[in-house]
């Protein structure tokens, strides 16, 4: 009885001591680490450009909100911007150069939208090996009704994608980017037009971490 | 005696036990940052590109480069592209409707160039809580020498960059790399035009010689 309480407790020790040296082992990912930040209600202001177009950039401010069912999927329930047009030096080298006056240009007024959310990445980036910070990449996949100044309200769909950075449990920045492919519908246009979205927003969360 | 031993035998896996807990993290706290597990010195590169930016001609692109890593932070690169020209609807439509010459219309042809990369963030990254990928992004700025065409004369033109990118790591020899970079060019020595940007993005696959312990 003596000995095998013995050789039990020695049994004991040597377990609890290899679990100590897997602990020590940093070359070897055993285990993936949990979110420190999770996500549920979130509210997103932003400020974006409109690049695609070579008459006009387009420069808008966006309001949405997103609910996050998982740390995986979220549905951006609700998305609306309203965007001014910069006109680029392209109208006037047209007229001065070639001697071309360009025809009125179609560009976007505002626009609204709902999109469904995939985060297939969340990780840590040591900046200068000094600092951790906190981040995902996500995917976007969904509809936008664009209202632009000639041809009127006009559907499209969007795909893109997009990074966000945490500042703590409640903040993040969170930077998107968009293609949408406006459908020729509406306004009596008969092709399809491109409209590519570049955003950055501060975001707030509410509810979802421990 | 065998009281002893019996205490003492009890108390070492206590012991490990504690050692253990002061191994592990607390949950949210970061208490030491994780060695590298990549690093990179002689990296030859191979890249697809695209300039998006004039409104007249889009360049396809195809560049070679070589970028020696000093340490895991900073590195120093030599590259050359070569560009072939697709021209957009615009254009088109000012050749086809207005007469406009094709060689009224300035397109790049090559550029080589150097850039300083400086790289603050490294880091891994869950893929659907699944496995974890290593990456990092980096910062560029540098020089870069353009020849334009019109299709008859060529012209050489200065420039300067900025630009960034990432990187995500196949292996401690393969990563693969993203890069956006705006070239400020400058007008050529005795000529009237003005600054002109040029942005590149480009894609490629990156292969490591050394650097990696």
């Amino acid at each position: 009885m003596r000995r095998l309480s013995l050789v039990l407790c020695v049994l004991l020790a040597s377990s609890a001591l290899a679990q100590v040296q897997e602990l020590e082992n940093p070359g070897v990912t055993s285990a993936i680490q949990d979110r420190p930040y999770r996500m549920l209600h979130e509210l997103d202001i932003w400020v974006g450009v409109l690049p695609l177009d070579a008459f006009y950039v387009g420069v808008y401010a966006q309001l949405s909100y997103s609910y996050h069912f998982s740390d995986r999927f979220a549905w951006q329930v609700g998305r609306g911007a309203y965007g001014l047009a910069a006109r680029t030096a392209l109208r006037g080298e047209l007229e001065r150069t070639y001697g071309v006056q360009p025809t009125a240009n179609d560009e976007v007024q505002f626009f609204v939208g709902s999109d469904v959310m995939w985060k297939p990445l969340y990780g840590k980036l040591a900046v200068l090996n000094r600092a951790v910070i906190h981040g995902e990449v996500h995917l976007l996949g969904g509809a936008t009704l664009f209202r632009f100044t000639n041809s009127g309200f006009r559907p499209g769909i969007n795909l893109g994608g997009g990074g966000r950075i945490f500042v703590n449990k409640y903040v993040s920045f969170r930077f998107d980017m968009t293609h949408n492919i406006v459908l020729p519908t509406g306004g009596g246009t008969t092709s399809f037009g491109n409209v590519m979205t570049v955003n950055l927003g501060l975001a707030l969360n509410f509810g979802g971490n421990d | 005696m065998h009281r002893a031993i019996l205490a003492l035998s009890l108390l070492a896996p206590v012991l490990s036990w504690g050692q253990g807990e002061l191994l592990e993290a607390p949950p949210s706290s970061v208490y030491a940052l994780q060695d590298r597990a990549y690093r990179l010195q002689n990296e030859f590169t191979v890249m697809v590109g695209l300039l998006p930016s004039d409104p007249y001609t889009k360049g396809l692109f195809a560049q070679g480069s070589y970028a020696f890593h000093f340490n895991d932070y900073f590195g120093i690169q030599a590259r050359g592209a070569y560009s072939i020209s697709l021209p957009t609807s615009l254009r088109q439509q000012l050749e086809r409707d207005f007469t406009i010459l094709p060689t009224a219309f300035q397109r790049v042809l090559f550029f080589v160039g150097g850039d300083l990369m400086f790289r603050p963030l490294y880091g891994k990254l869950s893929v659907i809580n699944k496995t974890v990928i290593h990456g990092e992004i980096h910062l560029l700025g540098g020089g870069s020498a353009f020849a334009f065409t019109d299709g008859q004369v060529p012209s050489l033109r200065p420039a300067v960059d900025i630009g960034g990118g990432g990187r995500l790591y196949l292996g401690k020899n393969a990563s693969l790399r993203l890069d956006v970079v705006n070239h400020i060019v400058l007008a050529a020595p005795g000529s009237m035009s003005g600054i002109t940007n040029v942005l590149a993005i480009s894609f490629g696959l990156a292969v490591n010689f050394g650097g990696t312990e």
